[in-house]
């Protein structure tokens, strides 16, 4: 049998995988041996009959009969169509109406180009499910000599396969394909179309207990099940933990989604990453040819690098190009080449300030700017790092020109804001332009810009500073402005209050006239320490110490106010209470000194001999 | 308690007490003993004397019960959001500035005039008056505003505006106000003020150092009192030798000038915004700091360029009015200005 498969690997061929049963693990041997399977219309239907009747079933020398009868076919269609050729046009026509996405959807196992290991892993588990589904109706003489995946059930299959990935990347095609090849019916539900989580649940339930009435036994595939709530998920999760009927496949876009937590310890995870670039490249091309679709190789990797490797919009995309061709034959031009960026991809904010600052004259600058959206961001964050960014501007017209372009775009800005005039909204893109005109390929250092919040930050401490300042003011019959006051009198205090150079000695009047401008302009020493910081009102030397005498000294006259203060409390407070104690002993015939009576500061004691003798 | 600020000690009270400006004094003496008084708007360069006139004025109409003042905060409600201005208070008369709430301005004017204008009056004045301070930034809808509630409550309200500069108060608003300009003490103004306290204060003041303050003050009666008491302060005396101490940010706003004329590149750029940030945190404005960069850097320029520059500043200053980053509008001139100086420069050396 090896001289089925030992040919070397050619440009048209594909991988066919082979399980091998070697002792306990399987080795896995890759052949090229088939050559890739056409998805020309003309000879769909012989995949299909080929995939109908589960294409690993088919010995190999059927399949090359089946092959060598299709390049007949092919050579036929070529034929006929150079003696009719407007009747091949009306086929194509005809054709034309599916989607190319649906058209050209992978329908074996061979034309899927999601990664191997993904396709094998997903059908493996598929085909563990085979004793449990089929039972003795099946013989596994039946299926092909050498295809015998004879995976030793240890542990205890999963009921659910989970497939996730990027949008586009092949995961419902992969559930489909691997559906059909083990000899499945797919019965596809959308989780995001079923609105009450019961009915979904119901038709779960429905599909597991459904006896097989068609040759093909139900299976049940699950697409976008992060949209599920969290108890249908739960439901959900119950049903198919004692489910051993019937397997499952769910497809997702992000595994990790906080809804499907339940669901992921009792599934069978395959996650899919986007496709490879080359693969899509390939697989486009060959449409591209079947279709008549001509692009230069250079823009279709455009398109595919625009779409993130995402086939089925790289797909529509080429389809509503080529809806636009005339006759036969459609090229697409560098001119064209824009409308293939349609769709973006969300681009981080870091990105966009990177191709600002490196990449030179890009040509969709303007639209990937406006469908980021944030203006307000983007120019900012040219504001600040604009001079990190190395370009040589001798005469600083470059500087001044992209400083022109931020203030057009402050302007703007503010009045969009104040007189929702949107229209504007468009030229808000002025200073990427600029940024972008004169700053030279070397990547600057990107840093989130912070300066504009900082300074509204610092402006609004200081005015609250001064607020609480002026509310400890003694009041005065004029009050200036805020602005003023910092302008003509605050930015004075630290010349006043600052200790002269070394000498820290007052004459005593200087020592009082500070104390009492200290407190005339509303500073408490609280603990040692002057309230509200004078730096916080006036910011600009940094190196500002208040005088330590004169702190020292007003911080002593206030201990003393507040001792005498809390003496005098501490006093009333021992007179109430003893009040009532101290008048019951004054009972009886003793005689009382009672002095303010009926006051608040009456006095009211039992006298003594002994206090009328000490004099 | 005297206030031991001598801007608040030595400031006159009533007209007669004023020092300078005599033939305004005159015609602010007969204001205030018709009586009545028509709507008011005060303007002039800050630190002339506008809000000392104002009160003067007003302690001739009503008395001394004018001084009598208290500060209170109050709240008005703008839709959902609350808005806080601290006001002062007297019998007589309400002072504030709206400008403080910026765009939410015209709520608080409006209902406090017309809180003021539906009350009776303790009095048998029947008027009250309302000082709006920085009338000049008050937004266009608030002075809009304005015109109107000026003619409603006009039966017990007179409004007295206060500005720096007259062409930001729209036309219909100065047409109803009657307009009074105080224009900065003259030298021998201030001379005369600062000669008078020195000797209140029972101190010598020298000739040189007078002078000194006089320059350095900018004709702002104001600082140059503050600068004379911080001299007094930090020598215990009016030394005539003292440097007269100049505000922080002013010094700040030269270095500017100077990294400014000594490098022009985007790094320089750069070391400037960070020092520009440091004097627009402490509450400067920034029409004050365009003013006085303009100013520093025409007179340390070559004068073929000083009107091109000039032009710029104004531009630049126009457009910042209008925008909501006043730093963006500051370094944008100044990167004009390094373009402009440049080019000067690379002109003179060929």
């Amino acid at each position: 049998m090896e001289q089925h498969f030992s040919e070397a690997p050619t440009e048209n061929s594909v991988p066919i995988v082979m399980y091998e049963n070697v002792s306990d693990d399987f080795t896995i041997n890759r052949q090229y041996f088939l050559k890739k399977a056409s998805t020309n219309p003309f000879n769909t239907d012989l995949m299909f009959e080929l995939s109908g009747k589960s294409f690993l079933e088919v010995p190999i020398s059927r399949l090359k009969e089946i092959i060598s009868e299709n390049i007949q076919l092919k050579s036929a269609m070529a034929a006929s169509k150079n003696e009719s050729g407007l009747n091949f046009l009306a086929l194509l026509d005809k054709e034309d109406r599916s989607l190319w996405m649906d058209k050209y959807e992978a329908h074996s196992f061979l034309e899927l180009i999601t990664e191997e290991y993904i396709n094998r892993d997903s059908l493996s588990w598929l085909k563990s499910w085979d004793k449990a589904v089929f039972k003795e109706k099946r013989t596994p003489v039946k299926r092909g000599p050498f295809m015998k995946p004879k995976i030793e059930s240890n542990e205890k299959t999963k009921p659910m396969l989970l497939i996730g990935g990027p949008p586009g990347c092949g995961k419902s095609t992969l559930a489909r394909v691997i559906t059909r090849q083990c000899n499945y019916q797919p019965y596809e539900v959308n989780c995001a179309l079923i609105g009450v989580g019961k009915d979904l649940v119901q038709r779960v339930r429905n599909v597991l207990n459904i006896k097989t009435v068609t040759e093909k036994p139900l299976l049940l595939i699950l697409d976008q099940v992060e949209t599920l709530d969290k108890q249908t998920v739960q439901e959900l999760n119950a049903i198919i933990s004692v489910n051993t009927k019937r397997p499952i496949i769910a497809i997702t876009n992000d595994i990790y989604a906080p809804s499907l937590k339940l669901l992921r310890p009792t599934c069978k995870i395959v996650n899919c990453k986007s496709l490879f670039h080359k693969e899509v490249f390939e697989r486009l091309k060959e449409i591209c040819r079947e279709e008549r679709v001509h692009l230069e190789s250079q823009y279709l990797n455009t398109l595919i690098q625009d779409n993130n490797a995402d086939i089925r919009t790289c797909l529509n995309t080429l389809q509503l190009l080529g809806s636009q061709r005339e006759g036969s034959q459609f090229n697409v031009y560098s001119s064209d080449s824009d409308s293939f960026r349609s769709k973006f991809v969300n681009r981080s904010i870091f990105d966009i300030w990177k191709i600002i600052f490196t990449q030179k004259n890009t040509n969709g600058l303007r639209k990937i700017v406006n469908s980021f959206g944030d203006f307000e961001l983007i120019n900012s964050g040219i504001f600040e790092n604009y001079t990190g960014s190395k370009y040589t501007d001798y005469s600083m017209d470059k500087s001044a020109e992209l400083m022109d372009s931020l203030v057009l775009a402050d302007v703007i800005s503010q009045r969009i804001s104040q007189k929702q005039e949107f229209e504007l909204m468009p030229f808000q893109c002025m200073p990427s332009l600029t940024a972008n005109k004169i700053c030279t390929s070397m990547s600057p250092e990107i840093h989130f810009p912070l300066y504009f919040k900082q300074i509204n930050k610092a402006i609004t401490e200081t005015t609250d500073a001064i607020r609480y300042l002026e509310n400890n003011q003694p009041r005065k019959p004029e009050k200036l402005p805020s602005s003023v006051a910092c302008e003509d009198i605050y930015s004075f205090i630290t010349k006043i209050f600052q200790s002269s150079s070394g000498n820290d000695d007052f004459d005593y009047e200087i020592l009082k006239l500070l104390q009492d401008l200290f407190r005339e302009f509303g500073f408490e020493v609280i603990n040692g320490n002057v309230e509200p910081s004078v730096q916080r009102i006036v910011r600009i030397p940094k190196d500002f110490y208040i005088s330590r005498t004169l702190v020292n000294n007003f911080n002593r006259t206030a201990q003393v106010t507040k001792t005498v203060i809390s003496q005098v409390k501490e006093m009333t407070y021992q007179d109430f209470e003893n009040r009532k104690r101290k008048r019951e002993s004054l009972g009886g015939q003793s005689l009382a000194f009672i002095y303010h009576d009926g006051l608040t500061n009456a006095v009211k004691k039992k006298v003594r001999i002994s206090d009328l003798m000490k004099k | 308690m005297a206030s031991k600020l001598w801007v608040d000690k030595y400031r006159p009270l009533t007209v007669d007490q004023l020092d300078y400006h005599s033939t305004l004094s005159a015609i602010l003496e007969r204001l205030s003993t018709s009586g009545d008084l028509p709507h008011l708007l005060f303007y002039g360069p800050s630190g002339a004397g506008k809000k000392t006139r104002v009160l003067a004025l007003l302690n001739g109409v009503f008395g001394a019960g004018v001084n009598k003042v208290k500060c209170e905060v109050r709240n008005f409600k703008a839709g959902t959001v609350n808005v806080e201005i601290s006001i002062l208070q007297s019998n007589y008369h309400i002072d504030m500035t709206p400008s403080d709430v910026a765009h939410r301005d015209k709520i608080v004017v409006q209902q406090i005039i017309k809180e003021i204008g539906s009350s009776k009056n303790p009095d048998q004045r029947f008027f009250k008056v309302v000082i709006l301070n920085q009338a000049d930034y008050l937004t266009d809808e608030a002075q809009a505003a304005l015109r109107r509630t000026l003619e409603k409550y006009t039966a017990t309200t007179r409004v007295i505006l206060i500005c720096n500069s007259l062409c930001r108060v729209i036309a219909p608003l100065r047409s109803r106000c009657l307009s009074i300009r105080v224009p900065a003490p003259s030298a021998d103004d201030m001379r005369k003020v600062l000669r008078k306290i020195a000797s209140s204060e029972n101190l010598e003041l020298p000739m040189s150092l007078e002078n000194k303050l006089i320059n350095a003050s900018n004709r702002n009666i104001r600082r140059a009192i503050m600068m004379m008491q911080t001299v007094y302060i930090q020598n215990s005396r009016l030394n005539p030798d003292a440097s007269v101490p100049i505000p922080e940010w002013e010094k700040y706003l030269k270095e500017i000038a100077t990294n400014v004329l000594d490098e022009q590149t985007p790094k320089s750029l750069k070391i400037v915004r960070g020092k520009l940030y440091e004097v627009l945190a402490s509450c400067i404005p920034p029409t004050t700091v365009f003013n006085t960069l303009c100013k520093e850097l025409v007179t340390r320029s070559d004068a073929a360029i000083k009107t091109v520059v000039v032009r710029h500043a104004a531009d630049y200053e126009l457009q910042m009015k209008s925008g909501s980053k006043p730093i963006v509008h500051l370094e944008a001139f100044l990167a004009r200005f390094m373009s402009v100086y440049k080019q000067h420069s690379n002109r003179m050396n060929y």
